[in-house]
């Protein structure tokens, strides 16, 4: 016994941490990943790599299956994590171990799906169908579900590809819902505005630094760059922990449009131009991305002789977006430095992190409209470009969640 | 008959059974849980409605051939590497013509979009 024990804890001493976020735990993410940073212990990209599955959120909502499959695909030992809204103040305390979460939904060994009339079967599973292709032919098409639990990716998303080889042919979208969760934590200090709390514009530009920062660490592991991705976390946490660093931000900026790698891997990929972006209801970076100056801090008083900052070759793709959010990042961090205004909203709206934010029955949320491009941007793309597409338009799932929680149901 | 000659042979059959067997129990004993994982594929937490496994994808065939045509070219050129030194400028002409028409060959594959993929 006593063997075991040591052999366990010697495995142990540096948990592979898999992040599984549900929409509204964007907080306790962030202290999740920082924790691991802190400590030095890496984050695992599959559950077979995992020791520890840390659920970030309040409430599984509709993700409680694939939560449950996830964590029955984690080799024993497994620690499971629960932490809500707030952030792991429970692990700071030494281990959070339990198994509370019941294991269902995975499939018993040895069932036999059933077999059809026509088709093959293997494993117990049908193989993929067919589908025509672009060359005129009927070729094999597999379905494969990227998220909701999958690495970098936005909380609570699902898209259901097509794919023939390794090119997308039909996407499906859906967000999960995660009723009564926190809240939208990258659109806080805004909506704390449209409540009626003073806000200063340094918070605000603080947070939204973050917000973009936090986005391009997650399309940075996407696309490979772990180096500069944990920089840009690093940076994230120091946005929110008051002490920006505008000048890191510039050079982590230098560094990246240097890179020929991350320049071949995402220009030209995933271009939406304005139109299409405005006829989506897209605001904010995305849609700044393609070289067009709307912003509506510009005609706040809070921001006197605020330029909206738009990139001299901005074309709409993924690289112009993740540029785009460098810019601004850094544009922001400069500003919270040296602005001491209040934030006032211009005609009731504000232009946050994702793009417009409002409350009230107009309300529309930005991510929602990100989101809704998802389908058109993919189709046609292989698998990996699709995933870095879904990265550089990062529709957040708290953001979704907010404004559809104050929506009448049946509006998707 | 010389019964000690397979005396060797047995030892090292007995040897490795007792080893196998004590991996076994290693196993046993260390494990943190006698019920082992599944073979799921991991799916963002899906259970997966397919198998993957199926046809090849017809753009595979056509980078086959591509592969085919440059690993027998690999293959002429062994020979042709040994005589070279004998043969001298004619053998480098007749070779430079050979990898010139594979090259021609590529180039015109390339424009028909053989090497197209998304």
């Amino acid at each position: 016994v006593g063997l075991s024990d040591r052999l366990r804890a010697f495995a142990l001493a540096r948990p592979h941490i898999l992040i599984a976020p549900l929409p509204g735990g964007t907080a306790s993410r962030l202290a999740v990943e920082r924790l691991a940073r802190e400590r030095g212990w890496p984050l695992a990209a599959t559950p077979r790599d995992a020791d520890v599955l840390a659920v970030c959120g309040a409430s599984d909502g509709d993700l409680g299956t694939h939560l449950a499959h996830l964590l029955s695909q984690i080799p024993a030992p497994v620690a499971l994590a629960r932490l809500g809204v707030e952030g792991p103040a429970r692990v700071h305390g030494g281990a959070v171990i339990g198994t509370d979460l019941a294991v269902a939904g995975a499939r018993p060994a040895g069932e036999q799906a059933d077999m059809g009339d026509e088709g093959m079967v293997a494993a117990g599973l049908p193989t993929a169908g067919t589908r025509p292709d672009r060359d005129g032919l009927e070729l094999d098409a597999l379905t494969v579900p990227l998220g909701p639990f999958l690495v970098a990716w936005p909380a609570g998303l699902t898209c259901t590809l097509v794919l023939q080889g390794d090119v997308v042919q039909d996407v499906a979208v859906e967000a999960a819902l995660a009723p009564g969760a926190g809240g939208a934590f990258w659109d806080a200090p805004w909506l704390r505005s449209l409540r009626g709390e003073r806000v200063t514009v340094a918070e605000a530009e603080a947070r939204r630094a973050a917000a973009h920062l936090d986005a391009l660490a997650r399309l940075l592991v996407v696309a490979g760059f772990d180096g500069p991705a944990s920089a840009a976390g690093r940076l994230r946490d120091g946005a929110l922990d008051g002490g920006a660093d505008a000048d890191g931000v510039a050079a982590l900026r230098r560094r990246l449009e240097g890179s020929r790698l991350l320049r071949r891997q995402t220009a030209g990929y995933g271009v939406i131009d304005a139109e299409a972006l405005t006829s989506a209801g897209v605001t904010g970076p995305a849609l700044r991305a393609t070289g067009l100056a709307r912003d509506l801090r510009s005609l706040s008083d809070s921001y006197p002789g605020f330029e909206p900052c738009v990139l001299e070759d901005a074309v709409g793709d993924v690289r112009s977006r993740w540029r785009q959010w460098l810019a601004e990042a850094e544009q922001a961090l400069r500003v919270a430095a040296t602005s001491d205004a209040v934030l006032e909203p211009v005609d009731g709206q504000h232009d946050g992190p994702r793009g417009r934010i409002a409350t009230g029955p107009a309300a529309h949320s930005a991510s929602g409209a990100l989101r809704s491009l998802l389908p058109g941007a993919l189709v046609g793309e292989d698998l990996g470009i699709a995933r870095l597409v879904v990265a550089s338009l990062d529709p957040d799932g708290d953001e979704v969640l907010v404004v559809e929680e104050k929506e009448p149901a049946g509006h998707v | 008959v010389e019964r000690a000659a397979y005396l060797p042979a047995i030892l090292l059959l007995v040897t490795t059974v007792l080893l196998v067997l004590a991996v076994y129990a290693v196993g046993l004993l260390l494990a943190p849980s006698r019920r082992p994982n599944g073979a799921d594929p991991y799916l963002s937490g899906h259970l997966p409605v397919e198998h993957a496994a199926g046809r090849y994808h017809a753009r595979w065939y056509a980078v086959t051939l591509l592969f085919l045509a440059f690993d027998m070219e690999m293959v002429f050129m062994y020979p042709w590497a040994v005589v070279f030194a004998d043969v001298g400028a004619k053998a480098l002409m007749e070779m430079g013509l050979f990898l010139l028409i594979l090259t021609l060959g590529i180039l015109y594959a390339w424009r028909e979009g053989a090497l197209r993929w998304a």
